[in-house]
């Protein structure tokens, strides 16, 4: 069977980019990916896949994927825009990867963007991301993003006894790693003391638990395994990709709150696909949108048993020397979350992790690394597995 | 801190529900009557909310509607601190399991989110709230009622 193989990575600085469109961004990206690559123009792009989550809305622009074609001067056999909310990143992961796998591309490039800060108002900004929520069953209610994820904290506190501090680390964590990323949103340092003393956004989870709202773009070029060495000298191959999505779209659907069903699943999918189990991850990187989801990430990829994810987090199981660094590119919580870019933002983080490119205090001894992002209220799930 | 500048006020821009659909229609309807119902299949027995007009188990389209309990409790609660333009926070929310086991998702109007825990009775009331069209819709809430 045909290989896939990741040969070039690129993406912007995440964070508000009130100087630069959201075609310029992905241009960026796009530039720095072929630069990383060896021998690729963007004349070699045979298939583009693009991820953004509502340019409809932000930029007031339709068929998105003709747009951003002029700009990145792309002419393909293979063209489509993927969209599913916060993972539309690793759906068009899959996307490209099953266009290289299935022998309609060789050479695939898979653009992430989102461009958020365009909009006149914070308060636009966010009636647009009401827009992924259910209209008629939340969103009507006055509910956004972070009401579904303090339902899971609030059962997954009262089951587990997982606590605010354990919340907390989780964001402290990924701060400390996000300092040695430049690319990420935010480069101060914060502490326990300020996670649990920032204002309320959805109780129990507080400003800080929350990951901000960003601009930026991520590019990914997949190649046909066999070219690969033509392109680099340190491909990363794609070993395993996992896909689920559970029909619980409403918080009230949802059969279970204290778990990702649909991630056991997704994860289930890819550790076969690449003949591992959760143990032989090295590196991950996890949909951190909010702490708690960290939580329930590293519990349902199996790192740790169910409920025991806040004890794993407090024991620094997952930082730097403990059983699985997750998030040391900075997650969503430090380094940004401009939707659409996420899951290729995540793939080269962990790229650069197995090419032994990550910059020291954020560098993990890795051969086999994982990215994980998800939709909806977790009920959209995708895991990718890499090796070298 | 950047975090801040995100406003505090958010506004969704008015958008009329789906009356149109058949199945939310009849549902906002009965609202308006002080009754809360949704879809039974005839066929597997599946209950369905939101309702819809074909059972997604069997897809039969032979569908009853059915007065759903009053009567619930508590599956897990939070409190909504930043909400749209219209809506006063804080705002207590809940998913309430009923005693048939269907759940709903909605404001809980008399209790902070300290007075809560899982597990506490409440029951189904209706009151009017602003929709997205900024007019005063009949919806169904959760009242907690006398503690202690």
């Amino acid at each position: 069977m045909t290989e896939v193989a990741i040969v070039g990575v690129g993406t912007t600085k995440y964070g508000r980019h009130l100087d630069r469109s959201a075609t310029d961004l992905a241009q960026l990206a796009v530039r720095e990916a072929i630069e990383d690559a060896r021998d690729i123009s963007i004349k070699d792009i045979e298939g583009f896949v693009l991820s953004s989550q509502n340019p409809e809305i932000l930029q007031k622009q339709g068929n998105a994927v003709n747009h951003f074609s002029e700009f990145l001067g792309i002419s393909a056999k293979f063209a489509t825009r993927v969209e599913g909310a916060c993972v539309s990143g690793s759906m068009g992961l899959r996307t490209g990867y099953m266009a290289v796998k299935s022998g309609m591309v060789d050479i695939c490039l898979v653009v992430g963007v989102e461009k958020c800060y365009e909009l006149p108002s914070g308060s636009d900004i966010m009636a647009a991301f009401s827009f992924v929520i259910d209209r008629d069953w939340e969103a009507a209610y006055g509910s956004n993003a972070p009401m579904g994820f303090a339902m899971f904290a609030t059962r997954h506190m009262h089951f587990y006894g997982t606590t605010e501090e354990q919340l907390a680390v989780v964001a402290v964590k990924n701060r400390r790693f996000a300092l040695k990323n430049p690319k990420a949103h935010f480069q101060k340092p914060i502490s326990i003391d300020d996670v649990l003393n920032s204002r309320p956004v959805c109780k129990p989870l507080k400003l800080l638990d929350c990951c901000p709202v960003s601009d930026g773009a991520s590019a990914a070029i997949l190649v046909r395994g066999d070219l690969a060495k033509k392109f680099t000298d340190t491909p990363i191959y794609i070993k395993g990709i996992g896909q689920h999505l559970i029909n619980e779209n409403v918080i009230s659907s949802l059969s279970d709150l204290t778990e990702f069903t649909a991630l056991k699943r997704a994860a289930k999918e890819a550790y076969k696909q690449a003949g591992v189990e959760p143990k032989d991850i090295d590196v991950a990187e996890t949909h951190d949108c909010f702490t708690i989801a960290e939580i329930l990430e590293i519990e349902a990829l199996g790192f740790c048993e169910k409920g025991q994810g806040g004890k794993f987090v407090e024991e620094g199981q997952t930082d730097l020397g403990g059983k699985i660094p997750v998030n040391t590119g900075g997650g969503l919580l430090s380094r940004g979350h401009p939707i659409g870019a996420t899951g290729i933002c995540q793939a080269g983080i962990i790229v650069q992790q197995l090419r032994g490119e990550a910059p020291e205090g954020r560098q993990v001894d890795a051969e086999i690394g994982l990215t994980q992002n998800l939709g909806g209220w977790g009920t959209s799930q995708a895991v990718v597995i890499y090796s070298r | 801190m950047e975090h801040k500048e995100v406003s505090e006020v958010l506004e969704v821009p008015p958008r009329y529900p789906n009356f149109e659909q058949t199945a939310v229609k009849k549902f906002w309807d009965a609202l308006e009557e002080g009754r809360l119902i949704t879809t039974k299949c005839q066929k597997c027995g599946k209950i369905e909310f939101p309702p819809k007009i074909i059972c997604t188990s069997c897809y039969s389209d032979e569908i009853e509607w059915i007065e759903l309990p009053k009567k619930g409790r508590i599956y897990s609660f939070a409190e909504m601190n930043v909400v749209p333009r219209g809506f006063s926070p804080p705002i207590t929310v809940a998913v309430v399991e009923l005693e048939n086991g269907v759940r709903l998702f909605s404001h809980v109007i008399d209790a902070s989110f300290e007075e809560l825990k899982l597990g506490d009775e409440v029951e189904v009331d209706f009151q009017e709230m602003s929709w997205f069209d900024y007019k005063k819709h009949t919806y169904f809430v959760f009242r907690k009622g006398k503690s202690e």
